[in-house]
């Protein structure tokens, strides 16, 4: 068997493990990078045997820059859709394996919990009026959506403030989340791009 | 008496080549349209600033942000390649990059 036989089917298996990693891409995405990679390992190969092994080598394991691709394609994606829950789900995807982005991510779903609560409250105040406040005095405090408020010992303290308060809260932290949750995506984006660099 | 690790040289240098790649990679298409490996050949000339697994996922990158475009020459007889070029986009960004590098570089020269 040649050496250009030998270099031919080392590309070829290289290409093969690459492509399968890059399944999730769409079919025309995936037919691009495969053939950018083959068509650079088949110039490597036209150096030699060792340009051919260093490409290789400095390409790194197929798998792990097949996922790059992937990884930089779904975010991308979600950034460019703006579609809060998808991008929160593929940052919490990703960055299981990054401590400071996985709590970025953790942070980010809290927030959008605190809006949903504010916005629960905002509409639930205008439906039970007497039900719904918030009631401080020493050694008690109660912040409820559908309470029994002849049980709090103290006059509720907001009144129907409570309705423009809880919707200029839910609307910040609505926005500061999707404000975090893009930046920690364009985070996972750039270390993406550098981790094989 | 200090100790300087050869990983922690490394790990530095490695983190000074990243932040320089995307920038010697658009410079280096400022100059004329290239493949992978012609580029992977200019940027290196001097020592290796970007490897062969760093650099395509970089073009794929600056190719879907428009900083670059790519065209695949086809010509019966050659290996397949694809060329890219730089974006009226791509000059401005390397335009304010190189203005932000030498403004780092004569800081950097001031303090070290």
């Amino acid at each position: 068997m040649t050496d250009d036989s030998n270099s031919a089917r080392e590309i070829e298996a290289y290409v093969r493990r690459l492509t399968e990693a890059l399944q999730p891409l769409p079919p025309e995405e995936r037919t691009a990078i495969s053939n950018e990679i083959r068509s650079h390992l088949s110039d490597c190969a036209g150096r030699g045997d060792a340009a051919l092994a260093r490409a290789i080598d400095g390409m790194g394991a197929p798998e792990l820059l097949g996922r790059s691709y992937v990884e930089e394609y779904r975010l991308a994606g979600a950034l460019e859709k703006g579609s809060p829950l998808r991008l929160l789900a593929i940052v919490l995807g990703l960055t299981v394996r990054g401590l400071a982005g996985f709590l970025g991510g953790l942070v980010v779903l809290k927030l959008y919990l605190i809006s949903a609560t504010c916005f629960l409250v905002a509409g639930n105040k205008l439906v039970e009026p007497d039900n719904v406040g918030v009631w401080i005095a020493p050694n008690y405090f109660a912040l409820t959506i559908n309470g029994p408020a002849a049980a709090a010992p103290v006059p509720e303290l907001l009144g129907y403030w409570i309705v423009p308060i809880s919707v200029v809260l839910g609307v910040a932290s609505l926005l500061g989340g999707t404000r975090l949750l893009h930046a920690v995506a364009r985070r996972i984006l750039k270390r993406a791009g550098r981790r094989l660099a | 008496m200090y100790y300087i690790s050869v990983m922690d040289m490394t790990s530095w240098q490695a983190q000074l080549r990243k932040g320089a790649a995307e920038l010697v990679v658009l410079a280096t298409l400022a100059r004329e349209e290239a493949y992978g490996l012609q580029i992977l050949d200019r940027a290196n000339k001097a020592g290796e600033i970007v490897s062969d697994g760093a650099l395509y996922p970089l073009l794929t990158r600056l190719e879907k942000a428009g900083k670059i475009v790519g065209r695949w020459d086809t010509a019966e007889g050659s290996n397949p390649r694809k060329y890219y070029r730089l974006t009226p986009e791509g000059e401005a960004m390397l335009g304010e990059m190189r203005t932000m590098w030498r403004g780092f570089r004569a800081m950097m020269d001031a303090l070290v």
